[in-house]
């Protein structure tokens, strides 16, 4: 199972929430929360001042502890990793990552990068060739586990080292939606759902609009990260008004705006008919099938047009 | 006493006492009023706007909407000249009460909940909670499942033959027990001896109550109406405080799961826990895509539409939205249970409808719980 960024971030928010025992919990145990994702870190150096993202970030003010977390595939930028090695937990105070209700004095942090187990040898490797020495922690569909390394914080490092056993099938999706690193299919169910609510709504809406009602941690996130969400938002958006969707609203031009050329009333037929193409345009992504005006319904049977339906 | 003239909570009192004891005058044909013994009937609805605008938005269903001396009281009359007193104390969760022939309110309420008025919808009550609100001493019940969900293998489901068409249909199980003192019994040995399995979903209790040689005789319907005859008045309107009271704390208890960032000492924190909807075992989910399909769907009852992904045999995920509210929610759903992730801001009603429609057509035997694992429907030991 190769896990992709979203994955690791959707199961750390897992293992700081309860969810019915339908998911391990053990960082919420050990008495942390959720305090940042995407959330922009300066480091200063020597020669200048580097920017880290991690992925997320989780803190424990029992512990006075913070864990920050990011995501790798079997590469590494090696500038990003060494920063990471660089980062004080002081910096974590006074750029307000965490609460300055927090013992400024007792704050530690461990930062690591976790990636799917089938990864692990390439990235170790690569990290070695670059001087890279933070802990690892490796995922399948069965566990997560220490792969490389370890952590500062005992606790941690005792918990990812006997390893977190977890079920694929219940791997949470939903905490985090997506990031700018989300694939496009990953992404489109979400905006699928948003654009219904816009064209039931009428008017006209922005990517910011899109992204707000998608994602609940736009307004955490750093400058770079926003950039690139609007980035690929926008594509999503001018995709689905020139292919499934081209009949309810179009791209106002030169503009990030679009504007709702056919209102959806609340009938359940308007409803399905939306909904039918709206899901067409999800599912084609996922299947990663270009567009074609052709192309046959992939529930096999007609989507409706608005003007062929009938009130039931 | 005329509807119209109530204007504070004692004259809403002897209004609706009028009907316990005969007293009140109904028009039965052109110029002939009739005195006559009638329910009183109220109908519990949510308002997920909040008070802002319940006044603008009831008045959309009710063409005469007016203030009262008491401002937590509104004068409401419907286009059939039908009268109600809505009680807006709590404005998110507003007891509405009749006198009114049932034709006439239970068309304006549906009217007000369906859809037609934004804003409103009706409060749906599971089982647990149906039979945790009956007080004094049960009288009656009604079971009602249908198994209007697809997808789904079970023994029992065997198609019957369907005297309106050509086409065969699913049964539908009722069973009423009705006036009758042994009900509570009636009811213990049904549940515990397993009859019915899985289909013991209530739509209805029905119980006696009341003081001092005084009672009342009540019924409360898994949609929010509640109605009441008999000579007692006040034990009639606490049995309404009491229901509004314990559904306004489930969809609180609900609304409590909220996933989200939260300020917390000027820090933004993630809150929050997914609700769960644990099904039973006693059925096979055959299909779970055409089980999904059958929920999300924009008709009556679950007002829903789903937006599918990540399909599997095993597992489905879903962007929700809640039709009546348009607030959005997600769900991951495997044959085994759902779990709920419901945004900081989005009504947690649409958790009880999903919940009580479920009970009503996929199993009576479903649990729905936060995420440390505890009820969220308390039932009647949790009430006590």
């Amino acid at each position: 199972m190769i896990v992709t960024e979203l994955q690791f971030i959707n199961a750390f928010f897992g293992f700081c929430t309860s969810t019915g025992g339908l998911w391990p919990n053990p960082l919420q145990t050990l008495g942390y929360e959720v305090i940042g994702i995407e959330r922009e870190v300066t480091v200063s150096g020597p020669a200048r001042d580097r920017t880290v993202v991690p992925d997320i970030i989780c803190g424990a003010s029992a512990l006075s502890h913070v864990l920050c977390v990011d995501a790798k595939s079997q590469t590494i930028d090696g500038e990003q990793e060494l920063a990471y090695m660089q980062m004080e937990s002081d910096s974590l105070f006074i750029q307000g990552v965490v609460p300055s209700a927090v013992d400024r004095t007792a704050l530690s942090h461990d930062n690591a990068l976790a990636t799917s187990r089938s990864h692990g040898n390439t990235l170790v490797r690569n990290m070695a060739r670059e001087s890279v020495s933070l802990p690892v922690l490796l995922a399948d569909e069965k566990e997560f586990a220490i792969g490389d390394g370890e952590f500062r914080e005992k606790a941690l490092n005792d918990l990812f080292t006997a390893g977190v056993e977890v079920a694929a099938y219940e791997w949470p999706t939903k905490f985090v939606k997506f990031t700018s690193r989300s694939s496009e299919s990953e992404m489109v169910p979400v905006i699928g759902r948003v654009l219904i609510e816009r064209l039931r709504d009428g008017g006209d809406f922005t990517s910011d609009d899109v992204i707000m009602s998608s994602i609940d941690h736009f307004h955490l996130v750093g400058r770079l990260e926003r950039r690139d969400l609007r980035k690929k938002v926008t594509s999503i958006l001018d995709q689905g008004c020139i292919e499934e969707l081209s009949l309810y609203y179009r791209r106002v031009m030169p503009e990030q705006r679009w504007t709702v050329t056919t209102q959806i009333s609340n009938s359940p037929n308007s409803l399905e008919a939306l909904h039918r193409r709206v899901q067409e345009f999800v599912h084609r992504h996922e299947l990663d099938i270009p567009f074609r005006k052709d192309q046959p319904s992939l529930f096999g049977s007609e989507v409706l047009e608005p003007d062929e339906e009938s009130d039931g | 006493m005329d509807a119209s003239a109530v204007q504070t909570r004692a004259q809403l009192t002897d209004y609706l006492s009028q009907s316990l004891s005969g007293d009140y005058l109904s028009v039965v044909g052109e110029d002939e009023i009739a005195q006559t013994s009638t329910y009183v009937k109220t109908y519990l609805v949510e308002a997920h706007d909040g008070p802002s605008d319940a006044r603008n938005a009831l008045a959309r269903t009710f063409p005469s909407v007016s203030e009262r001396s008491d401002p937590t009281l509104l004068y409401l009359e419907d286009s059939n000249n039908a009268q109600y007193i809505a009680d807006v104390s709590d404005p998110r969760f507003i007891p509405i009460h009749s006198l009114d022939k049932v034709a006439f309110t239970d068309a304006a309420i549906e009217k007000l909940t369906e859809g037609d008025t934004p804003g409103f919808d009706r409060a749906w009550m599971p089982s647990e909670f149906l039979f945790a609100a009956w007080r004094g001493k049960l009288t009656g019940f009604k079971f009602r499942f249908e198994r209007a969900v697809e997808g789904i293998t079970d023994s029992a489901d065997y198609p019957i033959p369907d005297r309106q068409s050509a086409k065969s249909r699913r049964p539908r199980f009722r069973m009423v027990v009705n006036e009758n003192f042994t009900a509570l019994q009636d009811y213990e040995a049904i549940r515990d001896g397993n009859v019915f399995a899985g289909r013991q979903t209530l739509e209805h209790v029905q119980f006696h109550t009341g003081a001092n040689g005084e009672y009342v005789s009540n019924g409360i319907y898994s949609n929010g109406k509640i109605i009441g005859n008999g000579t007692s008045i006040g034990a009639y309107l606490e049995t309404v405080r009491s229901v509004a009271s314990n559904y306004s704390q489930m969809i609180r208890s609900i609304e409590d799961c909220a996933l989200g960032w939260e300020d917390h000492n000027s820090h933004q924190i993630h809150v929050g826990e997914p609700i769960i909807i644990k099904f039973d075992t006693d059925f096979l989910v055959a299909d779970l895509q055409q089980l999904a399909e059958s929920i999300f769907r924009p008709i009556r009852p679950f007002r829903l539409l789903g937006i599918l992904h990540n399909l599997s045999e095993q597992r489905i995920d879903i962007e929700g939205i809640d039709l009546h509210s348009g607030d959005p929610f997600a769900v991951e759903m495997t044959k085994r249970w759902m779990r709920i992730y419901l945004p900081i801001g989005s009504c947690g009603n649409v958790v009880a409808r999903l919940y009580t429609n479920l009970q009503r057509s996929m199993s009576s035997n479903l649990m729905l719980v936060n995420g440390s694992g505890e009820p969220l429907v308390r039932g009647r030991q949790e009430i006590g």
